[in-house]
Order: C-alpha cells, then structure tokens, then sequence
C-alpha cells in the first residue's frame, strides 16, 4: 500500500515537473519569435530609409535584402568559431555576447558567438596545427588573399580530406551567397582555384572567400576607399632637395636621390645620422623589394614572366635577377640603406620610421597614424615597372579571408545561413555601426555616427568600440565583424568608405587628401600569379618541393654576400634547387595555361 | 652518477628475495611508484607510437591509425633531395659545438668555484651564472640583435669609437654564425650545467685532499689527481647523454638567430622539420626526418658507451 502511494506520488511529480518544462520550452519558443519578428518589424523601418533614397542600384539591391529580414530568426543555438587571424584576436570583446551589437545579433536571429582565438609563431602554424589535430569547431576563419598563400595547400588538403562541410546546396537560396555563383561575380582566382574548384575528391563548396566587392571598382580611384602604399618621404627633406617627390620614376632617378639624401647629412629626431632608405614601417621584409627596385624587378608574375621567346622563367634562372641584386649590394656598399632592411623587428622599425631615423620608408600607407596625424610624410614615386609604366597594377576583385565550416558542425546550414545573414546590409550596417541610437543615426538614409561615437572614433577609443558597442567602426573596433563580411560596398550601401568617413572631424581626412594629391592611375594585368598554378593536383609533386624554396630569402642572401663570385654561387646554387624540385615541369604547364588563354597568367613585360 | 658504474669493481649483490614477498614487504614503496611509471608511460612512450606517421600518407580526417601506408617513401625523399648534405652537415656542426665544445666549460667552472674560499663570493658567482639559464631564447637573440646591430649595436659602438668599423652586421654574416651560436648557448647554460659537476665535486672524500696536501701537492695538482678522477663517472655520465643529441640542434635559437645572410649554415634538420611539418603540413615527411635524428642520437649513445667503457670503465649500463 506504501509503495502504491510513493510509487503514484513520485508520478505525478514527474508529470508535473515535465508539463512545466514543455511549457517553459513553448514560452521560449513564443518569445524569441516574437522578439525575431518585432525586431524584423524595426529593421523594416531601417531599410526604408536607404530604399527612400535609392537612385543607384546597389542601393535597390539592399533595400531587397532588407526587405528579407521578415524572418532574421536562424536558431537558437552558439556557433563556436575558430579565427586564426591575429588582428580578431587582438580586437574580440571581453563578453561578446553582452555587447549591444552581439545582443541585438541574438535578439534578431537567435544565434550567439563564442570565438576563439588561439596565439602562436603565426596565424598559419596555428592553423595547420589545429587541422592536423583531425577536430575544429563548428566554423574556421583566416587569411587568404588568394589560392597562392600558404595557407591554402593546407586548406585545399583538409577539405579534400572531407573536414569541411559542402555547402553548395545551400547557396542557392542564400542571400548573398547566391551571388558567388552568379558569373563574372567572383575573381577569376577565388571562382576556379577556392571556391568552386572541380578538382576536389567530392564535387562541392567546402571554403567561401570573404571581403569579395559587390563591384569590380579596382580601376576606379574612389579617395575614400584608395590606400596609398609604397615608399614615403619625409616631406621636409622633400622640400629642402627641391624636388617633386612624384616625379622620381625611373631606378637612376631614385638612386639619385639616394645619394643626395646621403650627402645633405640629415639627422633624425636623436640627432642621429638619418638612413637614406628606411626599412618597412611593419618592420624589415624583402616584400619591400616591390616597390625598390620595381624598374628591375622582371620576375612579375610572383617571380616568374615570359621570354622574348615564348618560354616562362623563373627570375632566377635569367640575368634579370642581377640588376635587382647589384643595385642593393650598391646601396649597402654606399650606407644609403639601413643594413637591417631586411631582418629589423617591428617595435624598431615603428620607432626608426616615428624617430625620423629613415629619409624614405620603403612602405607605409595612408591609413597609419603617422602619415595621417601629421604632415611629415609624403608619398614618393612609384617606380616604373619593367615595362616603363608606373601605373599601379591591379588584377580585377580580390578576397581577404576564407571561412570554412566543419563537416562535424551540427547543422552546417545555420551556420551557413547565419553569416550569410551578417553579409547582408542589415547584417553590415550592424557589424560596421553598431546599433541605431547608440553609436548611429540614420540620416537621409544612410547612418551617421553620434558625436560621441564620432569623439571616441576619432580618439582611436578602441576599449569603447570594441567593448562598449562591439561593431567594427571599418575595422578599428571589432575586427571579427570587419573580417567575416563579403559582397561590400560601403559607398553605396552607407554613403562613406568607412564609418565616420565622411565627417568634417573625421581623423583620416588627410589620408583622403594624400589620395587626391598623389593617387596615380591604375593598369589592369588580368589572370592570376603563376605559382597559383602550383596548387593544380598534377603539379603536387613539384609544389611540394617547391613550398621549400624560398626565393625572398635568397635574393637577400645574395645582396650581403661577400663578393661578386659568391652571387654567383648563390645564384647558381639556387636554380640547382629550382630544377632539382622541378621547375622545368612548372614552367611547361604554365605556358601550356598561358598559351591558351594570356588572360589567365598575370604575365607582362 | 647512480647509473654510472665501474667496472671491474666487486659489487655487493643481495640476497634474491621471490618478487611476490618484495610486493608484500615493500608494498608502500612500489604504490608510490606507480605515478612516475604512469607519468612516463603517457609522456614518454605512448606518443612514440607516433613515429609510424613516418611510413604513412598523414590524413587530417583519418589520423595517424587511419591513413595508409607508405613504406620508406620520405626517408628516400629525403636523402635523395637536393638539400639533405647541408642539412646535416649542418646540424652535425651545430651538434658538435654544443655536445663537444662547450662540454667542458662547466667543468672548468665547476672547478673554479670549488677553489672559491670566500662563500659570499662564490654564492654570488653561482647566482649570476645561473641567472641566463631561466632567460628565454626570445629574450636573448632580441638583446643579442641589439647588442650586434650595425652601427648603433654595442658591440659596433665600442670598435667605431676605437677607431675601427662600426657598420658590421654580425647576423647577416655567415662566418659570425657558429661564433654568435657558441657564445650564447655558453653564457646561457654554462652556470646551470655546472651544478652537477660541483654537487660532485662536494662528494669527494676531504681526506683525499689532506693526503694530497701532506704528499706536497698544490691546488692544480689536487684538480688534476684528485678532484677530476673523483667526478670522472658523472662527466662521462653527461658527455654519452649529451652525445645523444648531436643531431638536435634546438629549434628555437637557431629559428630566431637563422637570417638570409646566415642561413647557408642556421638550416638544420630542426629548422627543416619545422618548415616542411607545422608550414607546409607534411607531418608524415617530418616525422620522418625526426625518426632520422633520433634513430642517429640513439645509436651515438650506444657506441659512445661502449667506448667509454672500454676507454674510462665509465658507462651508462
């Protein structure tokens, strides 16, 4: 009788206890909807304002999106992402999902963030580490500007190993996603050799290139969105030589230059003797090589072109590559240029390049403080190229990052659906502004910083961005919503480059200014660099070989040899390499490529 | 040193007591031990099941147990390749300079301040010695690139100002390379390698030395008959145990010292293990060559200590 009584009593207590809980479960369900649905009532509202004013088409485009925010909600669920990208994880939040942007991200649809990110020698050991562990989280970010980066091999490896999730089903009912597939959308890198690759193990969509342009404007000068890099001047040695820093063009001119530099004796902010020629403001790196010895530089096509006689070489295996090397060793025979050029550290090139201790910076550019907040730098050139021209050389669109969802992701499709929301202008406005009222008001349709999120813009308050709203502000705040966009175009969707842009206070007013003065114009060089070819599955064996060449390293090795005999051992010691990894089976399919079609091979002369 | 034995020297050997009465009788003891044989088996012997990922095609999704064999294919890639003299040539030298040539510099130091009479001294001495052991290679090859910077370095400052030329950059020349390398590496552990020798040391019987004093001997004669014959097990000890390593050179030092103008020398087989494992992703390939490092140190070690025994009656086993 006892036990009938315990036995019923223990019952109902479960009956009860599990009605309250399906109830607690309806009423969750009921409330995130409703908030979904209000807040895609307010988001209308938001898209109105842009729709008011649409004139041009991208405009139109985004008020469409906009007009799909009926239903924002995805799921109620936390995406946990692995970004091996330093600049996110030096900008995430202390409590991501308790910042304004990440709440109302949540309140719309669903979905919380957990990012992590994990610090190591660089971005890409991490990255290839983790891979080889066989276990990511739910979805990967990280750098690639296109298929010939390092990272790529590994990447292309893991998704031919089946550790990412194939989501080309789900592009086609995507809402920017959708546009990748649409042609001549995507650069002709990120469309053959990225994203839709037909040489995977299993057909399919495994890695989305992010940052792509909603339109192809790379030869267009737009001063708000151009980024003025290469070699800077110190303006007051500028003016005391009396000369236009735009017209130093040719090597003999720059060389000149050089040794003018050497002779007026300047002294830096120490009083020190200042360097003619300075490392990067990054720190020392042969990538500065590109804008010294442009007019030598024949190896275009990341270090390789083709002959007079049809045939594609390395710059290494011609004669070309003295010029280059003869013309360094020159400088460094002479004291014009820092001897640590090539190797110094980045805390001592910032502070050689803000002590003055530099005449020229091989590279910088218009957006870093110390060309911006003062007047002590202008640009200097470019060079001619091999060619003569000294136009700036771009290829068409280009991407930034890579994302990747695992296959082991439970329900790739939101995750899918998730950041193919954010890339929406819903989704952007939010990323890069932040929420309105807060830090932005929309104004003829398009958003405006409040004065405060203008004073703390402008102050580089990065605490107050990244912690007190958590939206990107064109990438000085919350990197991670900079970096995980794509299909941009700022100018159209929020009327300014950046947020803030187009304020009267704005602090990069004179980076917009030194495009207007010294932009040059642009060339287009269309098809990819040969070593993208190198990913190609017949050339896995040579590309194994060759990813333990590096041809940088060399050419510095050759500029502080010894004498003019060991050059030539070097020389001679590095297209041993070259033949040894097989760069004659290289060569061959890279001119079979070229052959036919010359659009495809970024080659020029 | 506990390791370490002499030859020809009569043993005490116990009583064989049955293994099921020692459990019983020392039970707490061997309790106590199962710790260290767990510790040593997860950290020390389970991941060497990982050395089969050098006979197989390493797959991310399929790991190390998964993926398929391959058989000796990297181990001929790798000595048929282009690069594999220099790489252990390479590494041979490096090897060389820092089991062999720095190897009796602690000694030497030990000994030294054995002799020490003044304990505050000694114990500074001791301190100061220690000190660069706990610094971090970072720390050092970034104080290193300050010191040796051309022109406003130390070291470049001193020679200009004495008149010579101040613009020479030592790490962007080879022939500096393996200078830079002994002299770091020595400042950075030649205080801490000396503890061994001078806990040695302060086992040797006192009375020898007063013998030695009253036969006439002076301190030299007393380091060179008394002291040295007395820790001759632990040198020769470390010296097989060092040799082991002869094909290790120690990533993190040359990696950070390692220039354009001085890799013709700085890449060894670790530098290339890094580059073709963790950048490229060629784990198999670099396991490879580390089975290749290991298999040489360990058959070093076998040979070093056949001839130590035969040589010193000193040996490992």
């Amino acid at each position: 009788m006892k036990k009938n009584v315990v036995k019923r009593l223990l019952t109902s207590l479960l009956t009860v206890s599990m009605v309250a809980m399906l109830l607690a479960g309806c009423g969750g369900n009921s409330s995130s909807s409703s908030s979904s649905s209000s807040e895609s009532a307010a988001a209308k509202t938001e898209e109105s304002a842009p729709a008011a004013e649409s004139e041009a088409a991208g405009t139109e485009a985004a008020a469409e999106e906009g007009a799909g925010t009926d239903d924002t909600f995805i799921a109620d669920r936390t995406i946990t992402v692995q970004v091996y990208v330093d600049d996110i994880g030096n900008t995430l939040p202390d409590d991501l999902n308790n910042t304004p942007v990440m709440q109302e991200i949540t309140k719309r649809t669903g979905i919380k963030l957990d990012i992590n990110y994990t610090p190591g020698e660089s971005d890409g050991d991490v990255l290839s580490a983790q891979l080889a562990s066989g276990t990511i989280p739910d979805v990967i970010f990280c750098y690639l500007n296109n298929s010939t980066r390092p990272e790529f091999s590994i990447l292309k490896k893991a998704a031919n190993e089946g550790m990412f999730a194939d989501v080309s089903e789900y592009m086609a009912n995507s809402k920017v996603y959708c546009k990748y597939m649409e042609e001549g959308y995507l650069p002709a890198d990120s469309y053959q050799n990225i994203v839709f690759r037909d040489d995977w193990d299993e057909p399919g969509v495994y890695l989305l290139h992010l940052s792509i342009d909603q339109k192809d404007t790379s030869l267009e000068i737009i001063p708000e969105e151009e980024y003025i890099g290469g070699m800077w001047i110190q303006k007051r040695i500028a003016d005391d030589l009396g000369i236009d820093p735009k017209t130093i063009n040719t090597m003999d001119q720059f060389y000149d230059l050089l040794v003018q530099i050497k002779e007026k004796g300047y002294t830096d902010d120490n009083g020190n003797p200042v360097y003619p020629l300075g490392p990067k403001y990054w720190g020392g790196s042969p990538d500065a090589l590109q804008y010294i010895i442009t007019g030598y530089d024949w190896g275009v096509s990341d270090g390789y072109n083709i002959d007079e006689d049809g045939n594609v070489k390395h710059v290494a295996e011609t004669d070309y590559v003295y010029d280059g090397i003869n013309f360094i060793r020159k400088l460094l025979a002479e004291n014009l240029i820092n001897p640590e050029f090539f190797t110094m550290d980045s805390t001592r090139a910032e502070e050689v390049s803000k002590n003055h201790n530099s005449a020229i910076m091989a590279d910088c550019h218009n957006y870093v403080d110390i060309i911006y907040e003062s007047d002590d730098w202008i640009p200097l050139g470019p060079l001619n190229d091999i060619s003569g021209d000294n136009r700036e050389i771009v290829s068409g669109k280009g991407g930034y990052g890579c994302m990747a969802i695992s296959a082991d992701a439970e329900n790739p499709e939101e995750i899918f659906k998730f950041f193919d929301w954010l890339s929406t202008y819903e989704g952007q406005l939010l990323a890069e502004y932040g929420v309105e009222g807060l830090s932005y008001n929309m104004v003829d349709g398009y958003p405006v910083l409040t004065d405060e999120a203008m004073q703390h813009v402008n102050a580089g308050d990065e605490d107050w961005m990244i912690n007190s709203v958590g939206a990107a502000f064109g990438g000085s705040g919350n990197y991670f919503f900079e970096f995980a966009l794509t299909d941009r175009n700022n100018l159209e969707y929020f009327g300014e480059s950046r947020p803030g842009a187009n304020s009267e206070d704005s602090s990069y007013a004179r980076s917009v200014e030194l495009v207007k003065e010294y932009q040059v114009e642009k060339k287009l060089v269309p098809g990819l660099s040969a070593t993208a070819y190198l990913s190609a599955d017949e050339m896995a064996d040579v590309n194994a070989q060759m990813s333990l060449l590096d041809w940088d390293e060399t050419f510095v090795q050759a500029c502080f040899a010894s004498s003019d005999e060991e050059v030539t051992k070097i020389i001679e010691s590095f297209r041993s390499q070259l033949k040894a990894a097989g760069v004659e089976k290289f060569e061959e399919y890279v001119k079979s490529v070229y052959e036919e079609d010359p659009t495809l091979v970024s080659f020029f002369h | 040193m506990g390791a370490a034995r002499v030859a020809k020297t009569k043993k005490y050997k116990p009583p064989k007591v049955p293994i099921r009465k020692r459990l019983v009788r020392y039970w707490p003891l061997y309790v106590m031990l199962v710790p260290a044989l767990i510790y040593y088996w997860l950290i020390c012997y389970v991941p060497m099941g990982g050395v089969v990922l050098a006979f197989k095609d390493y797959s991310f999704k399929k790991g190390i147990w998964g993926s398929p064999w391959i058989g000796l294919q990297y181990f001929r890639t790798f000595f048929t390749s282009y690069d594999c003299g220099r790489l252990i040539r390479n590494t041979l030298a490096v090897g060389a300079i820092k089991c062999i040539l720095e190897f009796p510099f602690p000694i030497i130091l030990a000994l030294l301040l054995n002799e020490v009479r003044n304990m505050k001294f000694k114990k500074i001495s001791q301190t100061i010695t220690y000190l660069p052991h706990f610094l971090s290679s970072v720390i050092i090859v970034t104080m290193l690139q300050r010191l040796l910077a051309p022109n406003i370095g130390i070291l470049n400052q001193i020679i200009a100002n004495m008149g010579g030329d101040g613009s020479t950059f030592y790490l962007m020349d080879a022939k500096y390379f393996y200078r830079i390398l002994f002299g770091m590496d020595l400042w950075r552990g030649l205080g801490w390698d000396s503890i061994i020798y001078l806990a040695a040391i302060s086992s040797v019987d006192m009375e020898l030395y007063e013998a030695a004093e009253m036969d006439g001997c002076g301190k030299l004669k007393k380091m060179w008959h008394i002291t040295l014959p007395s820790i001759r097990g632990t040198i020769g000890l470390l010296f097989i145990m060092g040799v082991g390593g002869i094909l290790s050179s120690g990533v993190d030092q040359i990696y950070l010292l390692r220039t354009p103008g001085n890799m013709s020398l700085a890449d060894t087989l670790d530098i290339y293990v890094l580059r073709i494992g963790l950048l490229n992703g060629q784990y198999g390939y670099a396991t490879a060559i580390g089975l290749i490092q290991g298999l040489v140190g360990l058959f070093m070690v076998l040979v070093c200590n056949k001839i130590s025994r035969k040589a010193t009656e000193v040996s490992l086993w």
